[in-house]
């Protein structure tokens, strides 16, 4: 009950306040100006195109798949560029769990009354329950659009809606769980946005040095699964369910995370 | 029962010991004062038995419990000193989002939120975001937080620090009030409102347990002492001369905040003496306490 009550909160934090609701306005627009100008001429413009050509050109190897592996081509936009898009929209709704608290000294209002780690997962569980809206919200927003143009067309993404939301919820879980370890760490959202672009930058080079270093090692390869986001661009390969093979990745990216996040909380001094 | 058991405890931040080798016992019962210049380690030891710190060695137990565990949610609260709400929820919310914590169903907690507040006299704030409040009257929703669900022992670290003289009186009422049902233990520099409140003393420098002990009537050598406020207008120079020649003072001292501290034989009575005298004088006094006031038996000397 207690893990329920603060999810609920953390999700209240962004629908029930007025700081939520223009972070809401702000996310919506900027994904109303992706859907318009990206995803919409996107679609149009390919449908008129042979699948080699630009289209080719633009999506290399993947294009036949990414365009054919799903119901419409307004899928195979929102699919592509919600796998790139979300998870950045991911970091900033997410960059807030524990730092804010920790500095004007509400958190120790919290700790007297749950413990450190329940407080960590259930924000946890709440920002994934904010994470699904989101990316519900954006293919509901993908259909509409779709709508204006087709009915037809917004009714065959239909069948598509569980397997792509289920999908990108897998996606941003790795996210989030950076989040919920940064966040313990730095005074501030903008610090953990700060830190969470150090963090990408230097782990990215880390790991560039070695591969390149020992590029013959049989084990190098492993290293290309390490960063959050590696299976992305395995999942523009596959299509509805067949999705989730790569399923496991995002999982043990976020069990880490979150291990090394709930380390983190228990051994601070909040 | 016992409230604080504290064995060898120590807190260092990298190099810098915050507290040093405490070991501390205390039994549920009035308030208790915890005492200490600036870095003496009160705040460090309050986070330690709340849990927000981390003791670098030694034991802990508040309540028979280790500082965090969950079986001492509802029973130990605390006032932190500079914790401030979240400011864009109204206080109503915060309150009984915190009291939904404790295990109150959804109207149970709303129900707490509303008693706390009437607690604390500040019943119209309910809907009011914490940034729109005065600082006395955040402290005093700060205190209503600490209120929720009648805990066993309550923390209160410098309530009443940099508040009006209105709000001051209001927390240091309840705190009389409600002394009766819970255990507060009362960090303040404020050492006449802490002996106004308070019948234990524990004193901290350096991280160091100095001395704990009663500030309330006075037994021992204290019962040999009477400390006297004169008017303002009064003569300090004919006070001190003639409260020599009060038989049974055996000297009188002047203490640095204006009081007069005098020293009497063991076992004589002389405030009556003293008092017809100062009438006969024509000298007006302001306050006469048994004993000698806390801040002169902690720094007098």
């Amino acid at each position: 009950m207690k893990a329920i009550a603060i999810a609920q909160h953390e999700v209240l934090k962004l629908f029930g306040t007025r700081r939520g609701w223009i972070s809401i306005a702000a996310f919506l627009l900027v994904w109303g100006v992706i859907l318009a100008f990206i995803i919409e001429p996107a679609a149009r413009f390919l449908s008129k195109q042979e699948t080699g050509g630009l289209i080719g050109l633009l999506f290399g190897e993947n294009a036949d798949r990414l365009i054919n592996n799903w119901a419409t081509l307004e899928v195979s936009i929102y699919w592509l560029v919600s796998l790139y898009v979300l998870p950045m929209f991911a970091i900033l709704i997410a960059a807030d769990q524990m730092a804010s608290d920790r500095t004007r000294g509400s958190l120790r209002y919290l700790l007297l009354r749950c413990g450190r780690l329940s407080l960590f997962f259930s924000r946890f569980a709440g920002q994934m329950l904010i994470m699904v809206l989101l990316v519900a919200v954006t293919f509901l927003s993908a259909m509409a659009m779709t709508a204006v143009h087709s009915t037809d067309r917004a009714l065959q993404m239909v069948p598509d809606a569980w397997p792509i939301i289920f999908n990108l919820w897998l996606v941003l879980m790795p996210y989030v769980a950076l989040m919920s370890l940064l966040s313990v760490l730095a005074r501030s959202a903008r610090q953990a946005i700060i830190y969470s672009i150090i963090a990408w930058i230097v782990i990215w080079l880390i790991l560039r040095f070695i591969q390149n270093r020992f590029e013959t090692a049989s084990w190098v390869g492993v290293l290309d699964w390490v960063l959050p986001g590696a299976q992305i661009r395995g999942l523009l390969r596959l299509s509805d369910w067949e999705t989730l093979q790569l399923a496991p990745i995002p999982i043990v990216h976020t069990v880490v995370l979150l291990l090394l996040g709930a380390f983190f909380m228990w051994r601070r001094d909040l | 029962m016992s409230l604080l058991r504290i064995q060898q405890l120590e807190k260092r931040y990298g190099s810098v010991k915050a507290l040093a080798n405490l070991s501390l016992e205390l039994e549920a019962g009035p308030p208790v004062a915890l005492i200490g210049p600036n870095g003496a380690g009160k705040t460090t030891l309050f986070s330690i038995l709340c849990g927000y710190l981390k003791p670098s060695a030694g034991s802990v137990e508040v309540l028979g419990e280790k500082p965090g565990s969950s079986a001492l949610v509802g029973r130990l609260s605390a006032m932190p000193q500079d914790a401030r709400m979240d400011p864009y929820f109204s206080v109503g919310r915060q309150l009984t989002h915190y009291a939904r914590l404790q295990g109150l169903s959804r109207r149970e907690a709303r129900e707490e939120a509303v008693r706390v507040l009437d607690v604390v006299q500040l019943p119209e704030v309910l809907s009011m975001k914490p940034e729109s409040l005065s600082h006395g009257m955040r402290k005093r929703v700060s205190l209503a937080q600490a209120l929720l669900g009648k805990p066993e022992l309550v923390l209160l670290d410098e309530p009443t620090a940099g508040i009006d003289p209105p709000n001051v009186k209001i927390i240091r009422d309840l705190v009389v009030e409600l002394s009766a049902s819970m255990t507060f233990i009362v960090s303040s520099h404020n050492l006449d409102e802490l002996e106004r409140l308070c019948q234990t003393v524990v004193y901290l420098e350096k991280g160091e347990l100095k001395q704990t002990g009663s500030v309330a009537a006075p037994t021992g050598e204290h019962e040999n002492y009477l400390t006297i406020r004169l008017a303002s207008n009064a003569d300090d120079a004919l006070f001190a001369k003639l409260a020599e020649s009060v038989e049974g003072v055996e000297s009188v001292v002047r203490l640095a905040q204006g009081d007069f501290r005098l020293q009497c034989n063991p076992g004589s009575v002389v405030d009556e003496d003293l008092l017809a005298t100062l009438r006969t004088a024509g000298l007006k006094y302001r306050q006469l306490v048994r004993g000698r006031t806390l801040e002169d038996r902690l720094y007098g000397g």
